[in-house]
């Protein structure tokens, strides 16, 4: 089988590419190794899987650089693209560059901890900045410090931002690298009334972004998403990715808008059109769902978060807090009103404070804002747990290594990447790189997974992850889903591959996992509907695991055999890894300490697709 | 009577020998033309206006202008009063902004063109950073541990091995699909462990031999068989293709050279007293 397009083909075709490959079209006579650069901008109609990161705090983001966060933009996206940076004295390099990035510090007092800690800085001369500065010299509370300069009209906390604000854009157009590495300019909207969290991430599509709308200017979504639209009358697009919804309290997936009104059709409108992703899983737990809300689920228990933000760290309620529980909601609203607000795809982030996004285990250490490998033997025992940290009830060693995001896009650019988050084609990982491709068809008979040709198949015949099924009409045979999932190459092999479906059963969701492909020849055994366990090869003594058991590859084609054609129904496929040692047993193990009690030894990292709905009685092209 | 000395020793006298001095230089600022005289021209005009707009994004309207005008003579009138009493001496924020000042100074002398001559032997001298890495044009065949395990996975790659080598034609062979296909042109190192996983696999690859079938070879997936068809060394480009970008490198080391020169001449005017040592002996 030949590869659509061979890595070493140099199109010269298009303008576009002209303008970038600046060495086509010289002549024959031209230093060869200029011509047989890689076509990086060429386009694979059948979409490559590209990984990164769309959370990632810098020092310009005022909590970070209170938390001792010092590496700024450059070294971050540096760090990002695979470049050794200095960090602490010592280079250090990113195991695996990512292919995206977006950097999305607070928008709240953004670089003013960096104003502040400069006595060069503007703000620094003002009379304000310099009783502010003497202030934290005598050992003021910073967090204090920055609920004061959250409402302080004073000169110079504005420009600060303003300045930082600059900066951010510039930095993210100046390593925009189209074919090699992408990035966005993008901020966060920090809104956590009462401390349950409505954070989003924006994130903008193009070279231009007006200053960023903050919670202060209103800690509303409806708001935030008015900017957004204001935005986009003016030709600047961008989108607004939720995250944390297990720490809301049950607020971002409500049934009620911000001023406790049923949500109706204008909001739903207005939620998909601005909120077409959220961001599942990240360094402060995942988002998927809850043991307590998927009770059969044998896997749900994953890296739980369920706590607020804030010091009390109260426990946050759960339905409305998980997307499995949101899909559901979203097909109820949708039979009340029309319209669906919860139709949107899957994402995930780090969130780390300190500038270096990471995402394997070995690369977190239960620090926010420094890498495990330089983490020493006292921050080591603070994150296991052996000492306690005043500052927290809930113990470091609860948070989890932080997320990636994956996308199915034709080419490496801004273009290709935005194009596929607004169109849902993205799956969301614990921070591996495994691979998820989720199709669904009703004329899906004939293609098999994996072998070769498949993949234009499927999109020539139906829909990828984040579409729409109409209801049947050409295809003589029923809805079939197409599985295919292949493991990280520097990672573990795969266990098993699972259909996820909730539908409506009256006014009442329902939820069920099918597993469909299994590694090892294993079977579901009928009457349990369970399958055996994989197993462990985990050796907890050393940290280590190997890929004697479990599948590089798995594929499946798949019919749901309770398909009601009158029910609609929500499916997304979850692929999970053999076990592996979690973080925390990692550093216990290179610091020759106890492995905390507390929490899980070793964990099965996943990853999730965006889903594909299933919609009864709509004509193709209708709603959203 | 007052005597001569005391005169001289006036500081309004030096105030306005100072000022007298300015004066002269009364078109590089208006503050300069008369301590007492404020006035606001059409350049303090210009610049305000700009200021506000690289901050806000929008022209100031006629209203915003007429305050940050006074905003400005405010500011002004503030400025010379803490110049004449002295204020900003003993205060860090403006001493950090004069230091700063003096570095661009210093900066500023820094050579800006350097000649061709001076650039090809900073080229020369460091032209293993500007080498494009070297690059592998393959193909491979690919044997799954899915498909018989791992053992069986390296024997069916052992097996077909053997055959391609004794002239077996590709498509007698039955190897498993792999995900970015068979044919891979012209990567490097790092693109090899983007596509294949980090480990052995890339360096086995860039030291296999030219048109031979070699292997096994073991990736992120499993084992591969792989011919290589094409090799590109890697390669220096001439000095005139990367012009630019050792001309950037090169004002940036000028510039840190630079600077460490200026400071060590100008700390030798000075006697450093470190009294704070006084009571320890020196090695």
């Amino acid at each position: 089988m030949f590869h659509p397009f061979p890595r070493g083909a140099v199109l010269c075709a298009t303008p576009l590419l002209l303008s970038v490959l600046a060495a086509c079209g010289d002549s024959p006579a031209e230093s060869v190794p200029q011509a047989s650069v890689a076509p990086v901008l060429a386009e694979n109609p059948d979409r490559n899987a590209y990984f990164g990161e769309l959370h990632l705090h810098t020092a310009l983001s005022f909590d970070a650089y209170i938390m001792g966060a010092r590496v700024g933009l450059d070294d971050a996206y540096r760090f990002a693209r695979g470049d050794e940076i200095n960090m602490m004295g010592r280079p250090i390099r990113r195991d695996v560059p990512l292919d995206f990035i977006s950097v999305t510090d607070h928008a709240e007092q953004m670089g003013l901890g960096v104003a502040i800690g400069d006595p060069e800085s503007e703000f620094s001369s003002t009379e304000y900045g310099q009783s502010v500065r003497r202030r934290l010299a005598d050992g003021g509370n910073p967090f204090a410090l920055m609920t004061e300069l959250s409402s302080s009209p004073a000169r110079g906390v504005r420009s600060a931002s303003i300045s930082a604000w600059q900066k951010s854009v510039e930095a993210a157009n100046r390593y925009n690298d189209p074919g090699r590495f992408t990035t966005f300019i993008g901020y966060e909207w920090s809104s956590t009334p009462g401390n349950q969290n409505l954070h989003r991430n924006v994130i903008f599509r193009g070279d231009q972004a007006p200053f960023p709308f903050s919670s202060q200017d209103s800690p509303r979504p409806e708001d935030l998403w008015t900017y957004l639209e204001a935005n986009r009358a003016n030709g600047v697009e961008s989108l607004a990715i939720p995250h944390n919804a297990n720490a809301s309290n049950g607020l971002m997936y409500d049934w009620l808008d911000s001023n406790h009104r049923p949500i109706d059709e204008a909001y739903a409108k207005r939620r998909l059109l601005n909120e077409p992703l959220s961001e599942i899983v990240q360094n402060k737990g995942q988002s998927e769902t809850h043991p307590l809300l998927s009770p059969n689920d044998e896997f749900a228990s994953f890296e739980i978060f369920d706590k607020l933000f804030g010091p009390e760290e109260k426990p946050s309620k759960l339905p409305g807090s998980y997307v499995r529980d949101a899909y559901g909601r979203g097909l109820v609203l949708e039979r009340r009103t029309g319209f669906n607000p919860y139709k949107f795809g899957m994402a995930g982030g780090s969130d780390l404070h300190g500038g270096l996004s990471s995402s394997n285990e070995q690369s977190y250490g239960g620090s926010t804002t420094v890498p495990a490998a330089r983490i020493d033997r006292e921050q080591a025992k603070k994150s296991l747990g052996i000492m306690n940290d005043p500052q927290r009830t809930l113990p470091l060693f609860a948070t989890g290594s932080p997320g990636l995001t994956g996308v199915w896009a034709e080419t490496n650019t801004r273009q290709s990447i935005f194009d596929a988050m607004r169109r849902k084609e993205t799956f969301a990982t614990s921070g591996t790189r495994l691979k998820v491709r989720f199709f669904a068809g009703w004329d899906y008979d004939a293609i098999q997974p994996g072998k070769p040709g498949w993949v234009h198949q499927a999109y020539a015949k139906g829909t990828p992850m984040g579409g729409d099924m109409q209801v049947a009409g050409q295809g003589r045979h029923g809805l079939r889903f197409l599985v295919w999932a292949l493991k990280d190459p520097n990672g573990a092999n795969l266990d098993r591959a699972q259909i996820v479906k909730v539908w409506l059963d009256g006014e009442t969701p329902r939820e069920r996992v099918f597993d469909v492909a299994l590694s090892g020849g294993r079977k579901v055994n009928s009457a349990t509907g369970k399958a055996p366990s994989v197993g462990s090869t985990v050796d907890l003594e050393t940290a280590t695991y190997t890929n004697s058991i479990g599948a590089v590859q798995l594929t499946a084609g798949w019919e749901d055999p309770t398909f009601d054609p009158s029910q609609p129904a929500v499916y997304y496929l979850r692929v999970v890894e053999i076990p592996t040692p979690r973080w925390t047993t990692i550093l216990a193990v290179r610091e020759g300490l106890p492995i905390p009690q507390g929490t899980p030894a070793t964990l099965q990292e996943r990853a999730w697709s965006s889903p594909i709905w299933y919609l009864p009685g709509r004509m193709a092209g209708a709603g959203s | 009577m007052i005597s001569a000395r005391a005169v001289l020793r006036e500081p309004l006298l030096h105030f306005l020998l100072l000022g007298m001095m300015l004066y002269g230089l009364a078109a590089v600022h208006a503050r300069a033309t008369d301590p007492r005289r404020i006035e606001v021209t059409q350049g303090v005009l210009a610049s305000l206006s700009a200021r506000y707009e690289q901050q806000f994004g929008v022209r100031p309207g006629k209203e915003r202008m007429e305050q940050l005008v006074n905003d400005y003579v405010a500011d002004e009138a503030l400025y010379r009063r803490g110049i004449e009493l002295g204020l900003g001496a003993e205060d860090e924020v403006v001493r950090r902004r004069v230091i700063q000042k003096v570095r661009f100074l210093a900066e500023g002398e820094a050579a800006r063109n350097p000649s061709d001559e001076t650039l090809a032997a900073y080229f020369r001298a460091r032209s293993d950073r500007y080498a494009t890495p070297a690059r592998t044009a393959f193909r491979q065949l690919y044997f799954s541990p899915d498909n018989g395990g791992e053992a069986g996975a390296l024997d069916r790659a052992r097996t077909a091995l053997a055959r391609l080598r004794r002239g077996a034609p590709i498509s007698t062979i039955a190897d498993d699909p792999f995900v970015e296909g068979r044919q891979f042109a012209l990567l490097d190192d790092g693109q090899i462990e983007r596509a294949f996983g980090l480990g052995d696999f890339a360096a086995e690859i860039a030291a296999a031999p030219l048109a031979k079938w070699s292997g096994p070879f073991r990736s992120g997936y499993g084992w591969h068989v792989v011919f290589v068809d094409d090799r590109r060394p890697s390669h220096t480009p001439r000095f005139e293709d990367v012009r630019a970008s050792i001309r950037a490198d090169w004002l940036d080391e000028e510039q840190a050279q630079v600077r460490e020169r200026t400071l060590a001449k100008l700390l030798e005017g000075f006697d450093v007293v470190r009294t704070d040592r006084s009571s320890v002996a020196m090695p």
